[in-house]
């Protein structure tokens, strides 16, 4: 099987014998969808990638209790989003993210080999960075993955005004930056 | 303007962010071969919640803070009623308050904090 169909994808990873086989399909059908919203968050691609894969290791052990009553893709997100905000929130305690924190994510990029964006762009992250993590995570999804608020709410269990005035907070936010750096 | 029209600005929808080389093509088979020990490795040793029961000092001494922080608790409360009964003073307005950045992000924080995510601070489990 090569297509993808959730429902048999639920019923196989429910069968011991098929599982396996089935949790490769889903890897492969959502790392990409979830690398790129944990490495929005985190920035650092060794950072993502730890987080990712444990991200799936305990959707493999968790895997007898999901009882589908989200989509498997509801699921997963909320692993991911619950291991990165703990990860920042680990992280947070080891540096704290004030104006100085902020400067030192222009210099983290700087120093990355793996983002390349000009001066805009970097500017752009700092401005996200400045963020606090919930809204930084709603401020992703809207703008750059154009997320509904109805399947944010579902992923994230928070109601869609909390996540419509926090996304407008954040964009009122980031405009200001801009507006002072200018 | 409008602050997203702003941001729009500075934005290109090109990704700034890169992976290595083959990073995505290699993933799936290097997580699968660390998922039999993992599985292995959190199935067998099951979490139990750990029982601690205190000594009766130590319980005494709860008691005793408890009784101090709801006295604590009442003592403001009376405080501030007196206050906003006599009207002398200014009351902060949720509007005041909100008004404030940080208090915002603070309310907006509480109120995204989902069931889910509690349950996963306190097991530091799914």
């Amino acid at each position: 099987m090569t297509e993808w169909n959730e429902q048999e994808i639920v019923e196989q990873l429910r069968d011991e014998r098929s599982r396996s086989a089935a949790f490769t399909l889903l890897v492969e059908h959502y790392k990409e969808q979830l690398y790129w919203q944990i490495r929005r968050m985190v920035l650092v691609h060794d950072d993502a990638d730890d987080i990712l894969q444990n991200t799936f290791i305990k959707a493999w052990t968790g895997i007898d209790g999901y009882r589908g009553e989200a989509r498997l893709s509801t699921w997963l997100f909320r692993i991911a989003s619950n291991e990165t905000l703990n990860f920042l929130s680990r992280r947070r305690q080891m540096l704290s993210l004030d104006e100085e924190g902020v400067s030192s994510v222009a210099a983290t990029l700087q120093g990355d080999p793996y983002f390349d964006g000009d001066e805009t762009a970097l500017q752009l992250q700092q401005a996200i960075a400045s963020l606090p993590d919930k809204q930084r995570q709603v401020f992703n999804l809207k703008y750059f993955d154009e997320m509904r608020y109805e399947d944010m709410s579902s992923m994230l269990g928070t109601s869609v005004g909390a996540l419509k005035a926090s996304y407008h907070h954040a964009v009122k936010k980031i405009s200001n930056f801009f507006a002072n750096h200018d | 303007m409008e602050a997203e029209d702003i941001i729009r600005q500075y934005t290109t929808t090109r990704n700034p962010f890169r992976v290595p080389d083959g990073y995505f093509d290699d993933f799936t088979q290097r997580l699968m071969q660390r998922l039999p020990q993992e599985a292995a490795s959190q199935t067998t040793t099951p979490r139990r919640a750990r029982i601690v029961s205190l000594s009766p000092a130590r319980r005494l001494m709860r008691y005793a803070a408890a009784v101090m922080v709801a006295a604590a608790c009442l003592g403001s409360g009376l405080y501030l009623y007196n206050r906003s009964a006599s009207g002398t003073d200014d009351i902060l307005t949720a509007s005041d308050y909100l008004a404030n950045d940080d208090n915002l992000d603070d309310m907006l924080d509480y109120e995204m904090l989902s069931n889910n995510q509690i349950a996963y601070y306190l097991t530091e489990a799914y």
